[in-house]
């Protein structure tokens, strides 16, 4: 930093209406640093007080403050004779366009999008400063009506005021987007590196086991004559372990392209669905004693792969967890509720336990031995990643030995949620 | 100069376990006493156009069929089957890929470039089995090509 520079800085006085300690601290230290004198007020009306003890060169404020906010305050600014050339900055998180209106009204100069890097705040700050001395402060006479977002609003602010204000703005959606240009990129790397590290663990962690399985069952044949009743076991043992870990890696790689599978949303007859994916399972499986209510329930827009997935993973849990009653019952159906349509699946098997609740939707978490019920517990998380792709949610209900009720919900109006992985 | 005999089933394959257990399964069938294995996708193709240590070889003492794995050292077994295929002299030889790779754009890519048949390795054993005797009674003793 040049002498100059430190000398024009220490001429500045930087007032910071900021209701959090912290970052009205963390401000102050990086200007102080940069040599500005700076002051901090926890509100709207301590910023006012102290602005009219002592006028400031800039005021950089938060909006949501108590007492008064920072629109009230920069219409106090801006309405009070001696204060009204005095720049104001307002920090917004820049999240909708009420900001832009409000800031407008109240006749703000300058956005500052928060969280602030240090480099962009310091250069706009010397853009406001350099600046000033350019604008000569002329209230005008007659103001503009603008409409935004269903709302009239009356700006009364001067041309160079509303021009600064909209390069402030321009300045940081350019800056959003080099941002998100940035990590786009960088998810796309990594979407790749995922891509290639779930090919090899598809090729490359098969094939041992194959030798595992193989090999010991050689073994099984080729020394059947000089092997007892022990060492036949352990083989087995062996075998079913190579076998569980081939379910395993496939479940996961089942999870895994759930994940990067391209959504194809068309309208889903979900009762249609539920019905032909429980008629497929009571097929492949013994369970014909099993009673299925299929309730009525709405048709939705989703993706048919990923939500015939969903019902064949719930369905074939209340399947199997309902397996050992002596009437099992699955009923699944489904309503409308606002913006979503619920659906569930419930079931009178081996329930949950609520306690372990956070587990139930987690990659590997089984609330069951594998030799009660068998599974890799991979299931419901292919439930929770298939439904989140369309922006929804799931949650379940259970009693243990009093049968569990899982639930889902999709927006009545689809999209793919890829930020939801 | 080595010279060879009438090979009935050349089998591409680096894992070592992987080729003993496809090597029993056909001896069993009565169809492992002429299969030739190599190891890498360079070899294969030495052999497959009789060409390197291969040269003594004529191109009518076959292959009747290919096994071909598709992760191999050197040369992979896309690349084997572009070259089997793409020429006149031995795209007419069955090329079955034998592989433990499931992944779509393997399976696509394979059938675009002409490959007979693509078979996925059953991890359980028994599977294994049924599967590589299928492939070796369809294609050796069933199926009859013009080579």
């Amino acid at each position: 930093m040049n002498p100059q520079k430190k000398i024009r800085n220490n001429e500045v006085h930087i007032l910071i209406a900021e209701d959090s300690a912290t970052q009205a601290e963390q401000l102050k230290y990086l200007l102080e640093q940069h040599h500005y004198a700076v002051t901090t007020a926890a509100n709207g009306r301590l910023a006012l007080e102290a602005a009219r003890q002592r006028k400031p060169t800039l005021i950089i404020t938060d909006i949501v403050m108590p007492e008064m906010d920072g629109y009230m305050l920069c219409k106090a600014v801006k309405s009070d004779d001696n204060l009204k050339d005095v720049p104001v900055v307002m920090v917004t998180s820049l999240s909708g366009m009420q900001d832009i209106a409000k800031s407008l009204e109240c006749g703000a100069d300058n956005f500052i999008r928060k969280p602030y890097e240090p480099k962009i705040l310091l250069a706009r700050i010397d853009y406001i400063l350099l600046n000033r001395e350019l604008r000569r402060t002329r209230q005008l006479e007659v103001g503009m009506e603008v409409y935004l977002a269903g709302k009239k609003h009356f700006i009364t602010s001067e041309r160079e005021q509303i021009v600064d204000l909209l390069i402030s703005t321009y300045d940081e959606a350019i800056h959003m987007n080099e941002e998100l240009a940035r990590r786009t990129a960088q998810l796309e790397a990594t979407n790749k590196e995922l891509e290639s590290f779930s090919y090899s663990v598809s090729h490359d962690l098969r094939a041992p086991l194959r030798a595992i399985d193989g090999f010991s069952r050689m073994l099984e044949e080729d020394y059947q004559a000089r092997l007892d009743e022990e060492g036949r076991r352990q083989i087995r043992v062996i075998r079913d372990n190579a076998h569980k870990m081939g379910q395993l890696i496939d479940d996961l790689l089942a999870f895994s392209r759930m994940g990067r599978k391209a959504m194809a949303v068309s309208p889903v007859d979900m009762a249609a669905l539920a019905a032909e994916v429980f008629s497929e399972l009571r097929q492949a499986g013994d369970h014909r004693s099993v009673r299925f209510d299929l309730r009525p329930m709405p048709a939705c827009d989703g993706d048919p792969v990923l939500l015939r997935q969903v019902w064949a993973n719930l369905l074939s849990n209340a399947l199997k967890f309902s397996g050992r009653r002596e009437t099992p019952l699955i009923e699944a159906g489904g309503q409308s509720e606002g913006r979503e349509n619920v659906y569930y699946v419930t079931d009178n098997g081996a329930g949950f336990d609520m306690q372990y609740y956070d587990k139930l939707f987690g990659v590997f978490q089984r609330l069951h031995g594998g030799e009660e019920f068998p599974g890799t517990g991979v299931g419901l998380a292919i439930v929770q990643r298939a439904v989140a792709r369309h922006g929804g949610r799931v949650w379940a209900e259970g009693k243990v030995d009093q049968g569990a009720t899982f639930r889902f919900a999709l927006p009545r109006e689809a999209e793919d949620h890829d930020g939801d992985l | 100069m080595a010279t060879f005999e009438k090979v009935e089933i050349l089998m591409v394959e680096d894992s070592a376990a992987d080729a003993e257990l496809t090597l029993r399964v056909l001896k069993k069938h009565h169809l492992g006493n002429s299969v030739f294995w190599v190891k890498d996708g360079a070899d294969a193709l030495d052999f497959a156009f009789c060409a390197g240590q291969y040269a003594g070889r004529q191109m009518e003492n076959g292959p009747r069929l290919i096994l071909l794995d598709i992760k191999l050292p050197k040369v992979d077994g896309i690349e084997v089957l572009r070259k089997i295929k793409g020429d006149d002299r031995t795209r007419m030889i069955p090329v079955v890929m034998l592989t433990s790779s499931q992944e779509g754009r393997d399976i696509r890519e394979c059938y675009e470039l002409g490959v007979n048949s693509y078979i996925v390795k059953p991890v359980e054993f028994d599977k294994f089995v049924e599967t590589v005797t299928q492939v070796g009674l369809y294609w050796v003793v069933m199926n009859k090509t013009p080579v």
